[in-house]
């Protein structure tokens, strides 16, 4: 089982990096987003602006990567799947390589805002709490947003939906996201914070069973 | 008549809630000074009382200060009305800086209180000055009248408890209905399941949308605005964007089997998405809501049994109501598919 989901994920990687300008798109609609945002802003003090920004652009590059994939599958090998791989196999699949996904994202996304808007509030000794909450939020998103892929690509309305549907479910997640590393950028020790990240992991896990069990009913088509 | 006893029932809980949610007096209580500082020597300060017998009670009206469990008695200069006393209250020329706590007893209305209701004046302690110790005379109420207990903020609005809670318990109730009938749907797929699942999520949105309002009211006469950042507020927006979205995706899928399952999988989704947001987060989170750090219920509310004689009945009485709804709006959608499409369900 777990060699078909690596096969998988590994499928996945080569299609995803075959159709370039997939990848590319995305990284580019992440880089102009920062730039538009750098034109607006310039430079950021203050760190709740400075966080909320990011997450956003983190949200909407979410929204386009993992919102599409269930999108642009060929007829013929969604049929070829569904005879040769069990549906959670394929999902587990999904989830991991959108975790990968996004988090290769999230890092270009903060390098981008790095480079252009500054790491002003970000001071020395932070860095590592505020990445692990950036990992935390990609993958979250990741997981959550490909359970909502796969139900809105069986819609006939496509991948608008998956805004319709997940937009609200992100809010949640955006929040705790928000506060543990606002909090981070205030010097709140990590012992007052490591809270929201445990709420974080069980909203994400709670997300990930209900896909794990759901999807089974989507598959079949 | 004997099959439909639930409907009746519902119907006279729900008078009854009514009649007592709006006609049940609140016990008294104060409400405020008219100056909150005292200076050394004579002071008379207006108090001011809600649903009080000042008047009524002339001769048994007593009133004291308190700090830290030192009493310190003051005199009725004049009582004004019902609701209003004047007080002497004489201060010693050196005090501990602090804050009083205000009592007023009397044989009608028994003791209320009013915490931090003065503040003294900023004069050294010298050793051994202190107030006046005296001890009130403090008799209970001659007689309780049933009320509703008298909460500062809260006031008259906790008549609101009747209809604000009961909403979201009657949302939970109704989406539970909806979540079994999805998760018996993708067990064994039925027409009838899917029918169940879509009219109890149409009701539960109707009461959702109650819910916010009643509680968009509440906030604005006790935390002063319409909306307030709270997880049991972002919890509720949640809830209903999302089943707003379950709507959405239904109108978007023209097959009726494939609309059947993939929205009974995203309502399965919905329900355990709003268990985790309205009844697991709030109790990590801080937030504004009753008995935040532990529960998100009313439990902190100190129901008392004049409340609890009202709120109990309201809960079962909006539930019964949601059902009645549900199984109506149920049977009108069966009856639709039967006359438009000579659909028969069940």
């Amino acid at each position: 089982m777990i060699a078909r989901i690596l096969f998988l994920i590994r499928h996945e990687a080569r299609l995803e990096l075959r159709q370039q300008h997939t990848l590319v798109g995305i990284a580019l609609f992440a880089l102009s987003t920062v730039y538009l945002c750098y034109q607006a802003f310039r430079t950021l003090e203050a760190p709740e602006v400075w966080n909320a920004l990011l997450w956003v652009i983190i949200l909407f590059t979410a929204f386009s990567a993992v919102g599409k994939s269930f999108q642009q599958q060929a007829r013929g090998l969604r049929l070829y799947l569904y005879w040769t791989v069990r549906p959670q196999e394929y999902i587990i699949a999904k989830v991991v390589y959108n975790m990968l996904l996004m988090t290769l994202l999230s890092v270009i996304a903060f390098g981008a805002y790095a480079l252009f808007i500054g790491t002003t509030p970000l001071k020395a000794g932070m860095g590592g709490a505020y990445f692990i909450g950036l990992i935390f939020g990609g993958c979250g998103f990741a997981i959550l947003l490909t359970l909502i892929a796969a139900i809105a690509a069986q819609s006939d309305s496509g991948p608008g939906l998956t805004a319709v549907l997940g937009l609200p479910i992100a809010i949640p997640l955006i929040l705790l996201l928000n506060e543990y590393n606002t909090n981070v950028l205030k010097g709140v020790p990590f012992s007052e914070n490591d809270q929201n990240l445990l709420l974080l992991a069980v909203l994400n896990a709670g997300v990930f069973a209900l896909s794990y069990l759901l999807f089974p009913y989507l598959w079949r088509d | 008549m004997l099959k439909h006893w639930w409907k009746v029932l519902t119907a006279v809980l729900l008078f009854y809630v009514l009649v007592m949610s709006f006609m049940v007096k609140l016990d008294p209580g104060l409400i405020g000074v008219d100056q909150t500082r005292l200076e050394a020597g004579v002071n008379e300060r207006i108090v001011a009382g809600a649903n009080t017998h000042f008047a009524k009670a002339k001769d048994s009206n007593q009133i004291f200060l308190e700090q830290d469990s030192v009493y310190l008695c003051a005199e009725v200069a004049e009582v004004l009305s019902d609701g209003q006393v004047i007080v002497r209250i004489t201060l010693p020329d050196s005090l501990r800086l602090s804050f009083f706590n205000l009592y007023v007893n009397n044989d009608i209305d028994g003791t209320m209180s009013l915490a931090n209701a003065f503040n003294a004046p900023e004069v050294p302690r010298s050793p051994g000055a202190d107030l006046p110790a005296c001890v009130p005379q403090v008799k209970t109420a001659a007689y309780a009248p049933f009320g509703f207990p008298f909460q500062p903020v809260i006031f008259e609005t906790i008549r609101n408890l009747m209809f604000h809670v009961p909403m979201w318990f009657s949302m939970f109730f109704i989406m539970l209905i909806s979540f079994i009938s999805s998760l018996r749907y993708l067990a064994k797929p039925s027409r009838e399941m899917d029918l169940r699942a879509l009219n109890a999520v149409r009701v539960g949105l109707v009461f959702a949308v109650l819910g916010l309002v009643t509680g968009a009211v509440w906030a604005r006469f006790t935390w002063g605005d319409w909306w307030v950042n709270d997880p049991q507020l972002n919890g509720a927006l949640v809830t209903f964007l999302i089943y707003v979205g379950y709507m959405v995706l239904r109108a978007s899928i023209e097959d009726d089997q494939k609309r059947a399952r993939v929205a009974a999988v995203a309502n399965i989704f919905a329900y355990v998405i709003l268990f985790i947001l309205l009844m697991i987060l709030p109790r990590f989170t801080e937030g504004l809501h009753p008995g935040k750090g532990g529960n998100p219920g009313f439990n902190s509310y100190d129901l008392d049994s004049s409340l609890r004689a009202v709120f109990y009945p309201a809960v079962i009485g909006w539930i019964l109501l949601g059902y009645w709804m549900y199984r109506l709006r149920l049977r009108m959608n069966r009856l639709e598919l039967q006359l438009y499409y000579g659909e028969n369900v069940k």
